[in-house]
């Protein structure tokens, strides 16, 4: 098999004299075919430092098109020119998109195949950084989404068959929590008095199955807990349900933009001179407390400075007292990294 | 036997009927024509000038150098090129020096693509391997019952708490590698060496070092009981230099939360951490001229 020619000049001047007749042949004969097949008309002028000018079709023929060619106006001329560079320039364009297009394809599939991989339980067979957590992040979000719309769409069909007597619903609730614990058959119970009030019922129904393969699967107890939260988003109204789920959500994103800006900064190169100071004061001052805090008498709200110097884990709790909600959320991911 | 693709299938040269054909094959043919012509002006240092008219009577140009200069040059039967001028000798090289440059830079696109191609081809063997065995998940969204639905976003979610933790701790592992001396570190030296002609910056760079040293040091005396991360103890030295009012919103804070149990601390240690380093970090860029003031006051 040839190999890939070098797109440069050629160096031994015999074969590219042998390389310019080759190549001239072919393009005549392109240009013959696409003349013929088409039905239009075409001249070439091929110069050389070797040869004479070589001119297709001929003389006359190029005459005759030149003639054509200058009768336009100097716009049309020029608004479908090429010349070497430009036409180099649109290639490496197009081609540069193609590229970025494949590029992010073949992401989004090793993605895909990471989530499903970690679904499983290999996670340990790929090699990852945080970058590639927080794309699967992100992907998982989006997948989540994708989920969401189809069970909206069969939900939304299923509320349309809402004309079943409410005995059905009561039957269907009732054989999901026969294939679950004993939790479910309350859940089960829990329908039978929305069933009375119509359509509400479904999605409790329907919740109620869902939940069953879960708690089959052997789930623990902090698992079992979770599967429970989803119900009560489908009591309220729509607006309440988007505005519960939303909100972990943000929580998540907060930390996936936090993490990515201190990755991208960390190698800039001014990054160093920050802690300086710090270990200056850790060489000077190892052991004399007393000896620190007056050397540093001066800088404002010291009391502050040495309270969080020396229990960072107190000052960590001030994220308790402002988002509650969000500490319950994190706390079942330490349970769930335990497990 | 009828072909689904017209590759490997010789066509009569005669002019097409179908109109829609005929444009398209015009199109494709003349973009063809043109990339051969490009070559032989790379390959043989040609010049070359193709005109073409399109079944729309509009009216296709390629030319090396231009095409006018050429159509000139034939037209006025000149067959060999002026080289009298200087001028122009030196506008050809130049030219001639970014035809190449675009040529490399094209080359080097291609062989990129090339290289995503084979991996698309890779992915795409193990898509059809995994399709093989069956898991239903793995198919399309569209495809799925109700149940499985639910059942598999359950595992979404969990799995996307578990891998938030993960990143966490990927970024947590990463401060310890770079003040213990890692590549990083060693990059960081490199980068500090070239972008300062100073001679103090050798003996800078050596307390640097030290620093390092008295760092692990100094953390194992004063804090024998706490296992924190190098990451914590190091933003509060920043803050103290850089955003004293910073400190403020901590102290008040400090009775009222001591009584919260020890998991949650760990939880919110490296909530807090991450988003007080992000803060420093802002900070920092929006103080750009303190670090050698800050320097010469603990010097």
């Amino acid at each position: 098999m040839r190999s890939k020619i070098k797109l440069s000049l050629i160096a031994n001047k015999t074969s590219r004299r042998t390389t310019f007749r080759k190549r001239k042949g072919g393009i005549t004969n392109k240009l013959h075919e696409l003349t013929t097949l088409c039905g239009v008309k075409a001249c070439a002028v091929i110069s050389s430092p070797y040869e004479n000018p070589v001119v297709w079709p001929s003389t006359e023929g190029v005459q005759e098109a030149v003639s054509m060619f200058m009768e336009r106006p100097a716009t049309e001329q020029s608004k479908l020119m090429m010349s070497h560079e430009t036409y180099l320039q649109d290639k490496i364009t197009k081609e540069t998109k193609k590229l970025e297009s494949l590029r992010r394809e073949n992401r989004e599939s090793q993605l895909r195949q990471f989530m499903f991989d970690c679904v499983e339980g290999k996670m340990s067979e790929h090699q990852y950084g945080a970058r590639d957590l927080q794309d699967l992040s992100l992907y998982i979000d989006h997948y989540i989404n994708q989920l969401n719309s189809s069970v909206m769409l069969l939900t939304n069909n299923g509320a349309s068959s809402s004309s079943f007597p409410p005995p059905l619903h009561t039957s269907v609730a009732g054989a999901g929590a026969g294939a679950g614990a004993a939790p479910l058959v309350v859940a089960g119970a829990g329908a039978a008095p929305l069933a009375v009030a119509g359509a509400g019922a479904s999605p409790l129904a329907v919740a109620g199955v869902g939940a069953a393969p879960l708690a089959v699967a052997g789930a623990g107890p902090p698992m079992a807990q979770n599967q429970y939260e989803p119900i009560q988003p489908y009591i309220p109204t729509a607006f309440s349900d988007n505005i519960q789920y939303q909100a972990p959500v943000d929580f998540n994103h907060q930390i996936q933009h936090g993490i990515y800006d201190n990755l991208s900064l960390d190698p800039n190169h001014q990054y160093p001179f920050q802690d300086d100071p710090f270990m200056e004061m850790l060489m000077e001052y190892p052991y004399e407390q007393v000896g620190y805090a007056a050397e540093h008498a001066h800088i404002p709200f010291m009391n502050g400075n040495y309270y969080n110097y020396h229990q960072p884990p107190t000052v960590g709790l001030t994220t308790t007292g402002h988002m509650p909600s969000n500490n319950a959320t994190t706390t079942t991911t330490t349970n769930t990294t335990v497990v | 036997m009828v072909k689904k693709s017209k590759g490997r299938q010789k066509i009569e040269m005669v002019k097409m009927k179908n109109e829609s054909n005929l444009q398209v094959t015009f199109s494709k043919r003349r973009s063809g024509l043109f990339k051969k012509a490009s070559e032989l002006c790379t390959l043989c240092g040609a010049e070359v000038a193709i005109v073409v008219f399109s079944p729309g009577r509009k009216v296709f140009s390629f030319g090396h150098p231009n095409v006018d200069s050429v159509i000139d040059r034939f037209i006025n039967n000149n067959p060999l090129p002026p080289h009298q001028h200087n001028n122009m000798q030196l506008r050809e090289t130049r030219r001639n020096s970014i035809v190449q440059d675009l040529n490399n830079h094209l080359t080097q696109v291609l062989s990129q693509l090339e290289t995503e191609k084979k991996k698309y081809d890779e992915l795409k063997k193990i898509r059809e391997k995994t399709k093989a065995l069956g898991n239903w998940w793995e198919d399309p969204v569209e495809e799925l019952a109700l149940s499985q639905l639910e059942g598999f976003k359950g595992n979404l979610e969990n799995l996307k708490k578990v891998v938030t933790v993960e990143a966490s701790r990927f970024f947590q592992a990463n401060v310890p590698n770079f003040y213990v001396g890692s590549s990083s570190n060693n990059a960081a030296f490199g980068i500090d060496d070239g972008s300062h002609i100073n001679p103090d910056m050798d003996l800078f760079s050596q307390r640097r070092m030290m620093d390092i040293n008295a760092f692990n040091y100094n953390q194992n005396q004063i804090h024998p009981n706490h296992a924190l991360p190098p990451f914590g103890n190091n933003a509060y030295g920043i803050n103290e230099g850089f955003v004293p009012e910073y400190n403020v919103n901590f102290r008040p804070e400090y009775n009222p939360n001591q009584n919260q149990i020890q998991n949650q601390n760990q939880v919110q240690i490296q909530i807090q951490n991450q988003s007080f380093k992000r803060e420093n970090i802002s900070e920092y860029e929006h103080h750009h001229g303190y670090p050698p003031q800050s320097r010469s006051d603990y010097y």
